[in-house]
């Protein structure tokens, strides 16, 4: 049972179907889910002990940052917790997926997902200090820097990133000015292309000097739900990126 | 030159002077040499496309704070009538959010200032109708009270039952207002609401002064009482609704400039409109150039400053008339 949609993706991913008593409501329905799919139909809680309770699941899987009453709570009736985390690299997600698989007693699941996982910037130079420079811009005009997985995977690309030369943090703010100040050498906007309501943080991204910047950048789509929670949906945002790197290096790029 | 033609260049200078100043605050450092097209293509960027509708949108935005605060003042014939105070903002908020978060806004773009318009005209009716003209300072604040809660209270659940994850968090923006990273579309959809709005309640001077004899009088003087409420609460509806919808509830604006002002001028309620509205201009300017200019790594949201500055200045008010009029 998972009461975390990052935890709930894990899940999807490592354990057999039958394995799994109940996910977050947000797997299915959230805009921030990248498994709507694989969680169709499956049973849902709204993350209280009381379900939890109800249930009496064999293990529950719970973030880091989820409600420390909560986890008290269930620490306190007795419950097997497992605390998922949010990766801060490439090598962290793949043990982080080793580990959980190990637990779910599917090790050669976790294994095969892992090593997938390691050999994904297969191809590329790691970065180095002429490489192109690349922001990643979201809603807000959110980054990532150092010790994020994002971070990680655009360096083993061959990409430097705007927001550690900026001395972000690895969740930080680009104010606009900023970002035209130091143009970077290519975009990564990681907001969602197709929203239900507009909200203010996502009007960044339609702010006008942005759209002439990026007009003239080459730019990849990543939404955060491919890279937040380090499940294999990574692959994909390395993809990307590598395309993104091969487009550079096309035109002349170091 | 009469005494009030000097206020007024002095006033018109002020925000002259505070508007070249906020183009040239931010977190890029430009010089003044971008101004006549010089400099790289990002700087020119920097300058024409967020710092330029940023320091319009200030200038507009407090003018029409600082002008309905002080039609509502003469009108309601009460000194802390403001729009912020007694919930026209935060009835503003409340449409536009609607708007913006149900994805009304995204088919129509007036749909916005719309929203904040109905939200305004709705509060201050709200008001008018709970404690009326010469109803006591009491009666009015609490009237506001009432407002702000139900209204802010109205705002959050919008925004949690909205279907974006992002909403929830915005709610800190539509209370405290904000002018970052706003652009020239915001300008042209928000300034012709606003100036309109404006243009109403210039038209109330006359009206105005003749009711701070009575309203009896003002009758006699030939002022149609209908008509003025009309200008009044349409006036600010309009211009206070469209402002709040780009620029979020900045508060304080309209309670502070007209009672810096009155001391210069007299109290004639029409002589102290223009003021007001160039007042609460060079207000909101130097509030923005302040939290630019603030060595903060997150830019704190304008209303911060302007509540800093103008509560403790409310409470002062407070005591006064309550000294006053015990």
């Amino acid at each position: 049972m998972s009461l975390n949609l990052c935890a709930d993706v894990l899940l999807l991913h490592l354990a057999r179907p039958e394995q799994i008593a109940s996910l977050t409501f947000l797997a299915a329905t959230s805009p921030l889910s990248p498994v709507h799919d694989l969680a169709a139909g499956l049973p849902i809680n709204h993350g209280s002990a009381e379900e939890v309770i109800a249930l009496q699941p064999d293990l529950v899987l719970v973030h880091r940052y989820s409600n420390t009453h909560l986890v008290n709570a269930l620490e306190d009736l007795g419950f097997r917790l497992w605390e998922v985390e949010s990766p801060d690299s490439l090598e962290s997600a793949a043990a982080q997926m080793e580990a959980l698989a190990l637990v779910l007693g599917n090790p050669e699941r976790g294994k095969q997902l892992a090593g997938q996982l390691r050999q994904l910037p297969a191809g590329s130079e790691p970065a180095s200090n002429t490489s192109p420079v690349v922001a990643v811009y979201g809603p807000n005009g959110m980054t990532t820097g150092a010790g994020s997985l994002l971070h990680d995977l655009i360096q083993r690309t061959g990409l430097r990133n705007f927001a550690s030369q900026q001395q972000l943090p690895a969740t930080g703010r680009i104010p606009l000015e900023t970002l035209l100040m130091h143009p970077p050498r290519a975009l990564v906007l990681s907001g969602e292309k197709q929203q239900q309501g507009s909200t203010l943080a996502e009007q960044t991204l339609q702010h006008p000097a942005l759209r002439q910047m990026a007009g003239t950048l080459p730019t990849a789509h990543i939404p955060g739900r491919y890279w937040s929670c380090g499940g294999p949906e990574i692959l994909e945002a390395g993809q990307r990126l590598r395309q993104l790197r091969t487009q550079l290096t096309a035109e002349g790029a170091p | 030159m009469t005494a009030r033609h000097w206020l007024l260049s002095g006033l018109l200078f002020t925000v002259g002077t505070l508007f070249l100043l906020s183009l040239m605050s931010g977190r890029a450092e430009l010089t003044w040499s971008v101004l006549f097209g010089n400099g790289q293509a990002n700087a020119q960027l920097i300058l024409w496309e967020l710092r330029l509708p940023r320091s319009l949108l200030a200038v507009i935005v407090g003018a029409a704070l600082g002008m309905s605060g002080a039609v509502l003042q003469g009108f309601m014939r009460n000194p802390l009538a403001d729009a912020g105070l007694i919930g026209v903002s935060a009835g503003a908020a409340l449409g536009a959010v609607l708007t913006l978060y149900s994805g009304l806004a995204a088919l129509f773009a007036l749909a916005l200032p719309l929203g904040g318009l109905s939200g305004a005209a709705l509060a201050v009716t709200l008001v008018y109708l709970l404690a009326g003209r010469d109803s006591s300072i009491l009666t009015l604040i609490l009237a506001g009270v009432a407002i702000n809660s139900f209204a802010a209270a109205l705002t959050s659940l919008a925004l949690n039952m909205a279907p974006n994850p992002y909403a929830a968090l915005e709610i800190v923006f539509w209370l405290l207002g904000s002018l970052a990273e706003r652009s020239m579309e915001h300008v042209s959809l928000a300034a012709p609401l606003i100036l309109a709005g404006m243009a109403m309640l210039m038209a109330t001077g006359r009206g105005l002064d003749a009711l701070s004899l009575g309203e009896d009088t003002a009758r006699s003087l030939g002022i149609s009482m209908p008509l003025l409420r009309l200008l009044v609460l349409g006036g600010t509806a309009l211009s206070v609704g469209a402002a709040v919808a780009v620029t979020g509830s900045v508060g304080f604006i309209g309670l502070v400039v007209p009672h810096l002002l009155r001391p210069l001028i007299g109290y004639r309620p029409s002589q102290l409109l223009l003021p007001s509205a160039l007042g609460g201009a060079a207000l909101l300017l130097a509030a923005d150039i302040a939290i630019r200019r603030m060595p903060t790594d997150v830019e704190l949201k304008l209303g911060v400053l302007t509540a800093l500055i103008g509560a403790p200045f409310f409470l002062y008010l407070l005591i006064r008339t309550r000294r006053q009029h015990p």
